[in-house]
């Protein structure tokens, strides 16, 4: 800073850095403040709607913000980036793809997935396009009815892995301390237990029906998303935006909820989008193993019912196992393209 | 007054052993006036100003002395009280406009969190408000700028976005701890004059803390000299920056460049900068007597022993120094 600037408020220093001021002797380039995507550099302003004379020499003009930034919506910049990742746009088309093929297929098809419709093992033909079951069921009907129990289960476990999972990592990562201590243990007691023991004995307690079976899944999976939260909710307290919004009288809940939770999420989404590919994985375990619910279709209980005639009649397992991996990959590949498009950081 | 600091005595514990991080400091500030906390990095400045909100960092405590904002002793009120005087009565700027905006949130949006949090007004009237803010403060087009992000804008763009969260709630402290130093000269002196502007406009008390003299005399009519966790001078801006009694002092005014306060930059410019030797001892090795005898050229044995009193001169100006005591200047 130069001498001449103490306390004499110099009018020169305002002119030479007002590049804003220098732009109203410019002709207006934009329409006006209501051009919703206009990029144009030189923003007219009236210098009645300043209500600092003084104040305003301002270097950082609108020139200086990305012409695509601050004009366009939280939704729009969301929907530009997601779409600009092909990997992100392929996974959320085959994700919509399957959940549009389940839910509308059973009704278009029009088969019973239960009835039996033929001979057992009939290669797949124009009749039963992937084939008959073991007692002669067909297996396109079983796949596409199978799909809504096995997806849902996935959706909703992994629904109710984020609720506990951020519960029980945001109040441990943001109080610390004994809080922090207690619920890190439970949350290691869970995670020694195996997965898929701990579903299935739940499932053997209370009964297999679909809703035991994603309560179980989702208790039996929240540990990740618990531990990925209390990491991020530690490093984030300390920040400086924190520190300011304490500063600011936020109360806790606020804290955790408006100004850390959002910046904690990008890894967290990525966490329960996985956790979604796990719980139709698990639930497909859990029906192979027979614990799944007899009386709905899954993809799990084709492939467990026919697993041993898999080397006769390969068609009974590589169908429902598809549906499986391609929901998988689906899921998997949005949760990636969620991950680079939630996060400005990495514009 | 707004702002009454009397007797304030900091110390930070490591394991069984505690050290005074400020000792006995008092300060004040009324409506409308500036008072500019200087002094080099370890002196006390941030912890000072942490204590008046009521934040001190694990390991720091309130030993002794009070606080008082506009006639309540705030140093003693529990947590949940002091969480709502925070942003409606006193609020703080930060230093690194880079680091102290969420990132993932609308500039406008935090805003609005301000006045969420203290239920200023009815939750339809709050973008408004917020828009009206981000105009008062020299954003052009607040409409637009609601929906913008941190990342998409300046330093001193953030800056005055920090400006107006520590405004949105109307409060009569505002607390500036080192406001410009992440800024480019030339925006420094902008923030800087939208501070004295704000300040005119709504009479509000500012406590800013700074180790950049030259800021201090653009917005300070008050100048508080801190050593070592000590006030060893304190006087009128100009008073301070001119006639600087504590050797401290003038080591610090010695060692700005071109500091000539309105006298042509001649003399200034064909210096060696000065220096204070060493360095500010850190807490845990503070000793008796005047804490800056051990870097002061003109120390006494009586330095050692004794500390001095902060003694009242003319004019409004006080300094604690022995030398300075017994005839004009050290």
């Amino acid at each position: 800073m130069s001498p001449n600037l103490h306390r004499v408020p110099d009018p020169k220093v305002g002119v030479e850095v007002d590049p804003l001021g220098a732009g109203l002797e410019a002709p207006p380039l934009g329409a006006g403040p209501e051009a919703g995507g206009d990029p144009s550099p030189g923003m007219p302003v009236n210098r009645s709607q300043r209500p600092l004379e003084r104040g305003l020499a301002f270097p950082g003009t609108p020139g200086a913000i990305k012409p695509s930034g601050a004009s366009q919506s939280r939704y729009r910049r969301f929907l530009r980036l997601f779409l600009k990742n092909p990997a992100g746009l392929a996974g959320a088309i085959l994700t919509a793809i399957m959940v549009l093929t389940v839910t509308l297929g059973p009704g278009l098809y029009g088969v019973d997935p239960f009835e039996i419709v033929s001979a057992p093992f009939m290669a797949p033909d124009s009749e039963t396009p992937m084939g008959t079951d073991y007692v002669g069921r067909d297996i396109l009907a079983g796949v596409l009815s199978g799909g809504r129990a096995s997806l849902s289960v996935g959706l909703f476990a992994a629904m109710l892995t984020a609720v506990i999972g951020l519960t029980i990592g945001s109040v441990a990562g943001y109080f610390g301390g004994f809080m922090d201590t207690f619920l890190m243990k439970v949350t290691e007691f869970f995670q020694v237990l195996p997965n898929l023991l701990f579903a299935m004995v739940l499932v053997t307690i209370f009964g297999p029906t679909l809703f035991m079976v994603t309560v179980s899944i989702g208790l039996a999976s929240w540990m990740n998303v618990a531990r990925l939260t209390r990491a991020e909710f530690m490093r984030l307290k300390e920040m400086d935006f924190v520190r300011s919004a304490v500063t600011a009288g936020a109360t806790a809940p606020r804290l955790m909820l408006a100004t850390i939770l959002p910046n904690a999420l990008p890894p967290i989404i990525v966490a329960a989008a996985f956790d979604i590919s796990f719980a139709i994985l698990l639930e497909g375990s859990l029906s192979f193993l027979g614990l799944g619910d007899p009386n709905r279709m899954s993809w799990g209980l084709i492939i467990g019912q026919n697993k041993n005639y898999v080397l006769d009649a390969w068609w009974t397992v590589v169908f429902p196992g598809a549906a499986i991996f391609l929901s998988v990959l689906g899921v998997c590949l949005t949760s990636d393209g969620l991950n680079d498009a939630l996060n400005p950081r990495l514009e | 007054m707004v702002l009454s600091v009397e007797n304030l005595t900091v110390v930070s514990s490591q394991g069984k052993r505690t050290f005074p991080v400020v000792e006995d400091l008092s300060l004040s500030i009324g409506r409308g006036g500036t008072l500019a906390l200087v002094g080099e990095s370890g002196c006390g400045k941030t912890v000072s100003a942490l204590s008046i909100m009521g934040l001190l960092p694990p390991g720091f405590s309130i030993a002794s002395g009070s606080i008082t904002l506009g006639g309540e002793k705030i140093s003693s009120l529990p947590k949940s009280k002091l969480r709502g005087l925070r942003g409606r009565r006193m609020s703080m700027i930060f230093q690194e406009p880079m680091t102290a905006l969420n990132p993932v949130m609308a500039i406008g949006k935090q805003v609005a969190e301000v006045l969420k949090s203290h239920r200023i007004c009815p939750p339809g009237q709050i973008k408004g408000r917020v828009v009206d803010l981000l105009a008062e403060v020299g954003l052009p087009d607040p409409e637009r700028q609601y929906w913008a992000y941190p990342h998409e804008f300046s330093g001193g763009m953030r800056q005055r976005v920090m400006c107006v969260m520590a405004l949105a709630a109307s409060p009569d402290l505002i607390i500036a701890d080192e406001p410009t130093t992440a800024l480019d000269a030339t925006v420094q002196a902008q923030i800087l004059d939208l501070l004295r502007d704000l300040q005119a406009k709504r009479g509000l008390a500012i406590l800013l803390i700074t180790h950049n003299l030259l800021a201090a005399s653009l917005l300070a009519d008050r100048v508080a000299v801190l050593y070592a966790g000590r006030k060893v001078e304190e006087g009128p801006t100009d008073e301070v920056l001119t006639n600087p009694l504590h050797p401290y002092a003038r080591g610090l005014m010695d060692s700005q460049p071109k500091l000539t306060l309105g006298q042509g930059g001649t003399q200034g410019m064909a210096r060696r900068l000065k220096i204070i030797a060493g360095q500010v001892p850190p807490p845990s090795q503070r000793q008796g007597g005047c804490h800056f005898h051990g870097r002061c050229e003109a120390s006494t044995d009586k330095c050692q022993k004794e500390i001095p009193t902060l003694i009242a001169r003319s004019g409004g100006h006080s300094v604690a120094c022995f030398g300075a005591e017994e005839g004009g200047k050290a």
